[in-house]
């Protein structure tokens, strides 16, 4: 399942080739909501600067690379979104964090039993995989008590604990371990460094601490 | 504790005033909090404003040819207005004279425009980045600023905030996890 936020990042770091050469070599399948086809394709195809990036995805959806796939229960992604939305609380006033298309995403997954999740956005992903540290992250930047509604945060872990999350970085790091970047020969270690960086600026959230430990572990001689 | 919308048109217009762009700056600091705390589109446009305003202030180009002492002085009356619509709680035309302001000064930027993106969609895409990075989703920071979420995403990666906050799920633990997945 992929959420635009990593085929934002995959496409302006053009990468989406990643996506054609993992699915010839694997059975698997590259999954998105409609939702996440209006954001990524039809929108942005009205915008000059980004109508390449939604030429680039629509093809990939021609070529059925990418499989468009709709919820048959609506109301599970409104009922995912209004228990995320209400885990944090601030002054009495419950913190809105997710949004429809964020929310889409996991409750299509969980409706077709998809355990794998694409996602470069931060805040969804930390919602379902360490809130305590997205709390405090709150009250941090907010300068505010943030408090837990046990319930809905049960409820809501409940109902992700099996998802499992995935950012653009890992993806273009596993196409590498395929041989994506054999082509590069001698440059193929410091190729895969650059495109880390290059998926980082283009918004996938991934510190430089993090790319740079991995590549000192993995990536430098 | 929070300003009411009529003391935050209060403070604009004093900062405004004494081209205080630090006040301007602190003023932008609430409403962006504060937005980010409960939406309400009167305080995301006080966002807006301060943003633009803290721009138009630090910027002399503005005040070539008495363009921007004309606008600054409109601002400062409607600000006013914004301060009585506020008090008697019409907050629907509190909006509208907020829009008034905001359009007055894109149309003062259009006239003399440097960049492809103009000053207002700066200050949304600051704003919402600002969102993204207290920890509202990508999604809802960008609905509540109005920006594209394609723009956002890229602006974030522009900026430090994936180092302020440490995942305890590192690039190794995913890729581990991956590749099982993929064997």
């Amino acid at each position: 399942m992929c959420d635009s936020s990593s085929l934002i990042s995959l496409t302006d770091s053009c990468f989406v080739h990643v996506i054609y050469f993992l699915k010839k070599k694997y059975s698997g399948r590259f999954i998105i909501p409609p939702s996440v086809e209006k954001e990524c394709v039809e929108q942005p195809m009205n915008i000059r600067s980004y109508a390449l990036h939604a030429i680039r995805l629509k093809r990939a959806i021609a070529e059925n690379m990418i499989d468009v796939v709709e919820a048959k229960a609506q109301p599970a992604a409104e009922e995912i979104r209004f228990i995320a939305n209400n885990i944090f609380h601030a002054e009495g006033t419950p913190l809105r964090l997710l949004h429809a298309g964020e929310a889409d995403v996991i409750s299509l997954a969980l409706e077709l039993g998809v355990d794998n999740i694409l996602m470069d956005e931060r805040t969804t992903r930390m919602l379902v995989e360490d809130p305590e540290s997205l709390r405090q992250h709150l009250e941090r930047e907010l300068g505010k008590q943030i408090g837990i509604n046990e319930g809905s945060l049960s409820a809501f872990s409940r109902a992700t604990k099996r998802l499992r999350f995935f950012r653009s970085t890992e993806l273009v790091l596993l196409a590498y371990e395929k041989g994506y970047f054999a082509d590069y020969k001698e440059l193929e270690r410091e190729a895969v460094e650059a495109s880390l960086y290059k998926l980082k600026y283009s918004g996938c959230a991934v510190g430089f601490e993090e790319i740079g430990e991995y590549s000192r572990n993995h990536l430098r001689e | 504790m929070a300003l009411t919308l009529a003391e935050t048109a209060v403070l604009i217009g004093s900062a405004l005033r004494n081209h205080d762009v630090r006040a301007m700056r602190k003023i932008n600091n609430r409403c962006v909090e504060e937005t980010a705390l409960r939406f309400q589109q009167p305080t995301y446009n006080y966002a807006l404003i301060t943003y633009v305003l803290a721009k138009i202030l630090s910027k002399p180009r503005y005040f070539r040819q008495g363009r921007g002492k004309e606008l600054l002085s409109a601002v400062d009356k409607l600000l006013r207005s914004c301060e009585g619509l506020a008090k008697t709680a019409e907050y629907g035309a509190l909006v509208v004279c907020q829009g008034k302001i905001l359009s007055s000064m894109e149309k003062l930027d259009d006239e003399d425009r440097r960049f492809v993106k103009g000053i207002l969609q700066k200050a949304k895409l600051k704003i919402a980045s600002t969102l993204y990075a207290q920890g509202i989703s990508l999604g809802n920071a960008s609905e509540i600023a109005g920006t594209d979420k394609r723009e956002l995403l890229l602006y974030a990666g522009q900026t430090m905030m994936f180092d302020r906050l440490h995942e305890r799920k590192g690039m190794e633990q995913r890729m581990k996890e991956l590749r099982e997945i993929f064997s």
